[in-house]
């Protein structure tokens, strides 16, 4: 990706107040249009996406790490601006690891949310606690359709999990006979991190949220102060089976052909297609 | 005189016989002279739970009149409690004019407050606004950015430290010193609000600051928030407050809920303004009072505490409560106090002398604080005496009413020789006695001595309503005497002795029931009566008043009406004689 023309702040700005504006917007109108949503979520302390989204929601829980004075007045800082923008109806604010209160199943949290926003500062592998406490979420929202936003950092110090994982999937659909993997693995790849986290993060939501189904935006990397990628999923309840639901192939499948966006400037927000793969009828056999 | 006897000193000093003369000693008063425990009554706790949230937002408001004054443009009037329970915080945030460094320098300041120069213009006074959360918290920050200064203050005091310290025996700068600090940074210049954060409250004696139910409780009858709009009153309140100063309101929002002023609905009639003055007939308050509405047997209006509604009346200081609804009522000169729960209203206190005290329970005293609080007894005495009269009123046209459907009972009786005629007819002779007494009452003449009560009541007696009503009810029973009279001695009904009249007021108050009544009271229900087995029994006459003291009662109260020398009086007088006479009576 070439280095943006613009500031971190009006690549984020885009994505929050045009991207998953409207995303939220039609979220709302097809699921929830009598009534205001509830968000659980990372807003920082500048409370940017809340501003954004305020007329869609009824209450919202800003949960804020602290433990070093920066921290502690970022915390203080989130609530001042939510006086400030007389935000403060229906706010409560957490003081803690999010990770943590999702995996302890803190009872400070009023579940269900319908906008979860994990706007990590960091990576998803990284941090050990991350994907529990997804998986947790998944099932604290069980029964209940939310958009879940989840904006990664590529700087994601993983130990190679990533691209031991990636390379297991490949194997994986090869060994299916499904066509074209080679290739659309390889023009993941030609994205580093970026191509390898837009392969994981659907397959890994999607294995997790076995009582949801899954409805991916497109995934959207970007330069903001790191090299970000951005993830916007649409998850209604799975009904049909009471287990719960198994990921198919085909469903595999159509999650590596989701394009991946390229985000240059404000008004430059390109989709690329990533190779395509097909599933042939022995393939198809196998689901 | 003064320069004389300084001229006085100086010949002195002069004089060689006085040679013992007092000499200036060298000596400087200074902050070591002050000890730490003068600050122990804030330390251990001047003011409850709420009264510390009041004196945060008295700051709050009053930094709206220093926005106005330096801008010139209408201010937001806005204050936002923030409650966080979970962290044991509270914050209090408003975007008024907001300090610069000077200002925030001397926001941490003891009794040392640019409002003690204007008074007039502030609600706080007393410049220790800031100290009052001492007792309540660990610390306290005050974040704030003026208008128009691109930089953002920060005060911390410790208040923990200063706590632990206080009974130390070392001068206040040395408590002080080292538990503060004052930061500053950049800031949007746009910008301006002052935020107080009460950091770590002592839940065990404070938790009521973490009540967000109970907070909201306590701002929609101290503090000056709006009048509910959903309240059918409201317009017309405003409307006639709009003259009247210091009646702004402030949107005080607790976690994002407003806090409204909130009334019964529905059971009240349109609000009135009554001026209050004190005894040389200045002014010293004004009310708005609106009356239930209701007429039934129950007056007093339903109130529904839980959703905030109170009745009776709020004192209030430049529109901040004082005390408890209905100050000084609770006083041995305030007749009926039981009634004003019939009513709704506020006082505003106009006098400009009188100012709160500390807790904002009562009035500081002063040389118009006597004054006042007479006025308002004199106020609420006639608001809940005119009740008063009301109630009689009530009482006065549902007997009136009662009458014609107990006559026709009376006479059924008789025809179908019901065993209970009786008891009706005694009941109908009650009716006529109290009916009488209400007439005659309302007949009296109004005199110096007479209670505000009993004016009251003979006001509303006399209204041409109830009069219309009373003699209705005295005709129809007329004719049922006569009606009886026509019928043998043996068919006629007569009434058990023990049913003395007793007078029936269906609306009074419990209280009122056993309260004692003036001797005008007793001649206007018991004098005239017409029951003839009171009258007849002798004793029973002897143990409510004699014969001749009613029948002088009577006359005096004709010739009130119509004069002794007018035609009707001597009449009556006659007529009088004549009926008394033929009852058997030696007149």
């Amino acid at each position: 990706m070439s280095r943006s023309v613009f500031s971190s702040s009006e690549a984020k700005g885009y994505i929050r107040d045009e991207f998953d504006f409207n995303l939220i917007k039609r979220f709302k109108d097809e699921h929830y249009p009598n009534a205001d949503l509830a968000y659980v979520g990372l807003p920082g302390e500048d409370l940017l996406d809340i501003i954004s989204w305020r007329s869609f929601i009824g209450r919202w829980t800003a949960v804020q790490v602290t433990g070093s004075p920066a921290l502690e007045d970022a915390a203080d800082n989130l609530v001042a601006n939510a006086l400030k923008h007389r935000l403060e109806r229906g706010f409560n604010i957490i003081r803690g690891n999010i990770d943590q209160l999702f995996r302890a199943r803190s009872p400070k949290l009023k579940w269900p949310y319908q906008i979860v926003n994990l706007d990590y500062v960091g990576g998803l592998l990284g941090a050990s606690d991350r994907l529990p406490a997804i998986s947790e979420l998944f099932s604290q929202q069980d029964g209940t359709a939310f958009i879940l936003l989840l904006t990664l950092n590529l700087r994601d110090r993983d130990g190679g999990e990533l691209e031991q994982t990636v390379s297991e999937e490949q194997e994986e659909l090869k060994a299916l006979g499904i066509s074209g993997v080679d290739e659309v693995f390889t023009s993941h790849r030609e994205f580093g991190h970026a191509g390898l986290l837009k392969i994981y993060v659907p397959l890994t939501l999607a294995n997790m949220a076995n009582r949801h189904s899954l409805s991916f935006g497109l995934p959207i990397l970007y330069q903001g102060t790191k090299q970000m990628i951005h993830f916007a999923v649409i998850c209604t309840p799975y009904l049909e089976r009471k287990a719960g639901r198994t990921l198919r192939v085909s469903e595999r499948v159509d999650l590596l052909n989701l394009p991946l966006g390229l985000l240059h400037r404000r008004d430059d927000l390109r989709k690329m297609q990533l190779g395509s793969l097909s599933l042939d009828s022995a393939s198809q056999g196998a689901e | 005189m003064f320069a004389h006897r300084r001229g006085a000193m100086s010949r002195a000093t002069q004089s060689p016989q006085q040679p013992s003369l007092w000499k200036d000693v060298e000596a400087d008063w200074t902050i070591k002279d002050i000890g730490a425990p003068l600050l122990a009554s804030l330390a251990e706790g001047l003011y409850d739970a709420h009264e510390v949230l009041r004196e945060y937002v008295q700051n709050a408001i009053d930094s709206y009149v220093d926005f106005r004054k330096l801008t010139g443009r209408d201010p937001q009037n806005t204050v936002q409690i923030f409650v966080d329970e979970d962290v044991a915080q509270v914050r209090i945030y408003d975007r008024g004019v907001g300090m610069d460094k000077a200002a925030i320098r001397q926001a941490k300041s003891i009794a040392v407050s640019n409002k003690l120069g204007r008074q007039n213009d502030f609600v706080g006074f007393r410049g220790i606004g800031i100290w009052s959360g001492l007792s309540v918290c660990d610390r306290l920050i005050v974040r704030t950015s003026k208008v128009g200064v691109p930089a953002l203050y920060r005060l911390t005091i410790d208040f923990k430290a200063v706590r632990d310290h206080v009974y130390e025996p070392i001068p206040v700068d040395e408590l002080l010193q080292g538990k503060f600090s004052i930061q500053e940074q950049e800031h949007d210049i746009e910008d301006h609000f002052t935020e107080v954060t009460l950091v770590n409250i002592d839940t065990h004696r404070y938790g009521a600051l973490l009540d967000v139910a109970s907070i909201e409780r306590f701002a929609q009858q101290m503090l000056p928030v709006p009048f509910d709009a959903k309240w059918n009153q409201t317009e017309a309140v405003v409307e006639k407050l709009s003259s009247i100063p210091w009646t702004t309101t402030y949107d005080l929002t607790i976690n994002g809920n407003p806090a409204l002023r909130k009334f019964p609905y529905d059971q009240l009639k349109p609000p009135q303004i009554e001026l209050i003055n004190d005894d040389d007939g200045r002014q010293v308050a004004v009310a708005w009072v609106a009356e239930t509405n209701r007429t039934g047997t129950k007056k007093a209006i339903d109130v529904n505490h839980d959703a905030g509604e109170v009745s009776n009346f709020a004192v209030r200081v430049k529109n901040f409560a004082v005390g408890p609804r209905g100050l000084y009522s609770n006083h041995p000169d305030v007749l009926d106090r039981d009634n004003l729960s019939w009513y709704v209203g506020e006082i505003y206190i106009t006098e400009p002398e009188i100012k709160p005290d500390t807790n904002r329970r009562s009035f500081q005293r002063s040389f118009r604080s006597d004054a006042v609080e007479k006025a308002l007894r004199k106020f609420y005495s006639r608001i809940a005496t005119g009740a008063r009269g009301w109630s009689e009123e009530v009482s006065a046209m549902s007997l009136a009413e009662s009458v014609s459907q107990l006559c026709e009972q009376v006479q059924e009786g008789i025809r179908s020789g019901d065993k209970d005629v009786n008891e009706k007819f005694a009941k109908v002779v009650s009716a006529k006695s109290t009916l009488e007494g209400y007439q005659n009452e309302a007949a009296k003449a109004d005199q110096e001595k007479d209670s505000d009560r009993v004016l009251a009541i003979r006001r509303y007696l006399r209204k041409p309503s109830v009069k219309t009503a009373i003699d209705k009810g005295l005709g129809t029973i007329a004719a049922l005497e006569q009606s009886i009279a026509k019928l043998p001695q043996t068919s006629q009904p007569s009434t058990p002795a023990k049913d003395k009249p007793k007078r029936q007021s269906k609306a009074r108050t419990a209280k009122s029931g056993g309260e004692k009544i003036s001797t005008s009271d007793a001649l206007g229900t018991q004098a005239t009566t017409g029951d003839q087995s009171v009258l007849s029994s002798g004793s029973g006459a002897a143990q409510t008043i004699s014969l001749d003291v009613a029948i002088q009662a009577f006359l005096d109260a004709v010739a009130a009406v119509v004069g002794t020398s007018s035609e009707t009086y001597k009449l009556i007088d006659q007529k009088l004689g004549e009926e008394l006479k033929r009852r058997g009576f030696q007149v």
